[in-house]
C-alpha cells in the first residue's frame, strides 16, 4: 500500500517535470536532427523505439539464465552409489537464485551510478530519469535482499542432502551463509538511503549510495572458491576487485542503456563518463578474473595448468569467459569510438540495440560466472 | 562534448576504486577464512587398485582439512549392499571403517565432504578386491565403535572421535587448521539492524506519501 502510494507521487512528480523535459527534447531535436524518433523522449510512445529500451533488460536475464543452468547441467556431479545428492530444486534453484541476486544487486548498483555519469548542472532534464532510476533501484535492493535470503536457505539445504535444512547452523558454521546474510543486510541498508533518496531526491549522496551497494557484493566471493592458503589475501582482493568492477560496467551500461537510450542530450552527457568508468572496469576485470582464474588452476593439486584449462569444467568456463571478454571488449571499442563521436555531435545511432548486444554478452559471462564458483577444479 | 562533462566524472571513478580497493582489502582481512574447493589428492588404497584382501579401513586424502561435522562416505560391496562407514578424520585425511567380513570383488567408496568456501564436493574411488576377507588373525572387528586401535596403515593419531553429523561442532580439527568454523551468528543482528533501517526508510516515504497525499484530496 504504501509502495503504491509513494509510486503514485513519484510519477506524479516525474510527470510534472517530464513535460518540461519533452519541451526541451523536442526543441532539441528539431535543432539537431528533424528526423527520426527523436521527437517522442517521453514515455515509450513511439512504437518502434518502444520496445528497445527493454532489450538490455530480457537480454541480461535471458542470456545470464540460460548460461547458468547449461552450466550447472555440464558441471553436475556424478552420482555415487549412497551418497545422496541435492535434490534438483537445489542443484538448480541455488545458481539461479544466486544469479538473481547479482543480477538485482548489479541493478542497484548501476542504478545508482546513474546520477554521477549524469552531474547535477541540468536537474530540470536529468531529474526525471534520475527519480525513475531511484525507484527501480530501491526495487532491485528489496529483490537483492530476498534472493540473498533464498539462497542461504537453499545453500543451507544443499550441503545437508536428504535432511531438513538448518540455515541457523549452515550461517553459524559455514563463511558462505554468513556473506550471504551479510549481503542482505547490506541490500537493506541501500533501500534505506534509496528511500531517503526517493523522499529528498539526490540531497541523499549519490556516492553513499554507490558505496553502500557495491559494499553489498564484497561478501559474495566468499560464498565462490577464492583460492588457497599462501595466496589466499591477494586472491581474495583479486576477487572482490572482479565482482565490484563487474557490477560497476554491466550495471552502468544496463542503467544507461534502459534510461538513456531513448534522451540523446543525456546519452551525450552520460557515456563520455561511463566510457571512462568502462575503461578502468575492463581492465580491473580482465587482470583480476584472469589472476584468480590462474591461481585456482595452478594451485588444483590433481592438474596441470596448460591441459586443465581444457580438460577440466572449471577451465573450460574459464575459456568461456575469456571468450566473453574479448567479445565485451570489441563491443565496448565499437560504442566508444564509433558511437560515442556521433552521440557526442547529437546524431541518431543504433546505441540502444549496440548496448543490448553488450549488455547481452556481459549476461552470458555471469551466468557462468556464477557457475564457475560452483565448478570443481579438478 | 564539453571539457566540463568530460572531467567532472573522473575523479568520482578514481574515488570509488580507491575506496573499493581498501575496503576489501579489510574485508578479506576480516571475514573470509581461506577459501577453496577441497580435491581428493590420493586414497589408500588408491583408486583402480586391486588388492589381495579386504582392507579395514579406506583412508581419502585431500589437498586441505576436512571438516568433520559435514564428511560422509559411503561404502558398496561386490554385493551391492551399501553402508555408511563410521569416520575418523585427521586433518586432511577421512579415515573409514569398511564393513567386516567383505566379500572379494569390487568396492565403491562414495564420499561427500564440505569444502572449506561451502561447497559440497562428492566423488568416488573404486578397487577390487581379489582375496578372501581379511582380518582373520586380527581381532573380529567390532560391529559399532569406530574406536578400534590403528592397525598401523591408518593415522589414528590423537584422539578421533566419531563424526558426528548435525551441527554439534565437535570436529578434533577445528583448531588452526579449518578457521571456518567461528561462531558466525553475529550476522543475524547485522540483518536485523538491517531491517529495521530499511523499516525505517519506508516509514520516512510512506510519511510523506500520506502528506502529500492529503494535501492533494
Amino acid at each position: 500500500m504504501t509502495g503504491a502510494d509513494d509510486g503514485g507521487g513519484a510519477t506524479v512528480r516525474e510527470a510534472a517535470v517530464g513535460d518540461a523535459v519533452r519541451e526541451a527534447a523536442v526543441q532539441e531535436s528539431a535543432i539537431a536532427t528533424p528526423a527520426g524518433n527523436g521527437r517522442s523522449p517521453g514515455d515509450g510512445a513511439a512504437s518502434a523505439s518502444g520496445a528497445v529500451w527493454r532489450w538490455p533488460v530480457w537480454g541480461l536475464a535471458g542470456a545470464s539464465l540460460v548460461a547458468v543452468l547449461v552450466a550447472t547441467w555440464r558441471t553436475a556431479p556424478q552420482a555415487v552409489p549412497g551418497i545422496t545428492l541435492p535434490g534438483p530444486l537445489v542443484q538448480y534453484g541455488l545458481p539461479v537464485t544466486r544469479l538473481f541476486m547479482e543480477l538485482f544487486a548489479l541493478a542497484a548498483v548501476g542504478l545508482s551510478l546513474l546520477p554521477k555519469l549524469l552531474g547535477f548542472d541540468d536537474p530540470g532534464r536529468t531529474e526525471p530519469v534520475m527519480a525513475r532510476a531511484r525507484v527501480w533501484a530501491v526495487l532491485a535492493a528489496f529483490g537483492w535482499a530476498v534472493a540473498a535470503l533464498v539462497a542461504m536457505l537453499l545453500g543451507a539445504a544443499e550441503v545437508v542432502p536428504g535432511r531438513f535444512p538448518d540455515p541457523g547452523g549452515y550461517v553459524e558454521a559455514i563463511g558462505a551463509g554468513q556473506g550471504l546474510v551479510l549481503s542482505a543486510a547490506c541490500a537493506l541498508a541501500y533501500t534505506f538511503f534509496g528511500l531517503l533518496a526517493l523522499r529528498f531526491g539526490e540531497k541523499v549522496p549519490a556516492e553513499l549510495r554507490v558505496i553502500v551497494a557495491v559494499f553489498g557484493l564484497l561478501p559474495l566471493p566468499v560464498s565462490g572458491h577464492a583460492s588457497n592458503w599462501y595466496w589466499h589475501d591477494l586472491s581474495m582482493v583479486s576477487m572482490e576487485l572482479h565482482v565490484v568492477g563487474a557490477a560497476l560496467w554491466t550495471g552502468g551500461l544496463a542503467a544507461t542503456a534502459v534510461l538513456l537510450a531513448r534522451h540523446r542530450d543525456l546519452l551525450a552527457r552520460a557515456l563520455p563518463a561511463f566510457s571512462r568508468l568502462a575503461t578502468v572496469a575492463l581492465l580491473v576485470v580482465g587482470l583480476s578474473g584472469l589472476f584468480s582464474a590462474l591461481v585456482e588452476l595452478a594451485l588444483s593439486p590433481t592438474t596441470r595448468l596448460p591441459g586443465s584449462l581444457f580438460t577440466t569444467e572449471y577451465g573450460l568456463l574459464v575459456v568461456a569467459k575469456l571468450v566473453c571478454f574479448g567479445a565485451l571488449g570489441l563491443l565496448g571499442a565499437h560504442i566508444r569510438w564509433r558511437l560515442m563521436p556521433a552521440i557526442a555531435r547529437g546524431g541518431t545511432t543504433a546505441f540502444a540495440a549496440w548496448a543490448a548486444m553488450e549488455v547481452t554478452v556481459m549476461g552470458l559471462a555471469y551466468g557462468v560466472a556464477v557457475a564457475i564458483t560452483r565448478a570443481p577444479v579438478a | 562534448m564539453s571539457l566540463e562533462v568530460q572531467f567532472r566524472p573522473e575523479c568520482p571513478v578514481r574515488r570509488l576504486f580507491t575506496v573499493l580497493l581498501v575496503t576489501s582489502a579489510a574485508l578479506a582481512a576480516l571475514v573470509t577464512p581461506a577459501q577453496a574447493h577441497n580435491v581428493l589428492t590420493g586414497s589408500d588404497p588408491k583408486d583402480g587398485a586391486t588388492v589381495t584382501a579386504v582392507p579395514r579401513r579406506v583412508t581419502l586424502t585431500f589437498d586441505q582439512p576436512v571438516r568433520a561435522d559435514f564428511a560422509k562416505v559411503a561404502v558398496t560391496a561386490p554385493g551391492g549392499a551399501v553402508t555408511q562407514a563410521a569416520l575418523e578424520v585427521v586433518d586432511a585425511k577421512v579415515s573409514a571403517e569398511l564393513p567386516a567380513g567383505g566379500a572379494a570383488g569390487a568396492y565403491i567408496i562414495g564420499y561427500q565432504i564440505l569444502s572449506n568456501d561451502g561447497h559440497p564436493v562428492t566423488g568416488k574411488i573404486e578397487f577390487t578386491v581379489t582375496g578372501p576377507a581379511a582380518g582373520q588373525s586380527a581381532s573380529p572387528p567390532s560391529a559399532g565403535t569406530t574406536a578400534s586401535p590403528g592397525t598401523g596403515s591408518t593415522p589414528a593419531t590423537g584422539a578421533p572421535s566419531p563424526a558426528a553429523p548435525g551441527q554439534g561442532v565437535a570436529s578434533p580439527v577445528a583448531g588452526a587448521a579449518v578457521p571456518g568454523t567461528s561462531g558466525g551468528g553475529w550476522v543475524w543482528g547485522v540483518l536485523i539492524a538491517a531491517l529495521l533501517l530499511s523499516g525505517l526508510g519506508i516509514l520516512v516515504v510512506a510519511r510523506q506519501a500520506r502528506l502529500a497525499g492529503g494535501g492533494g484530496a
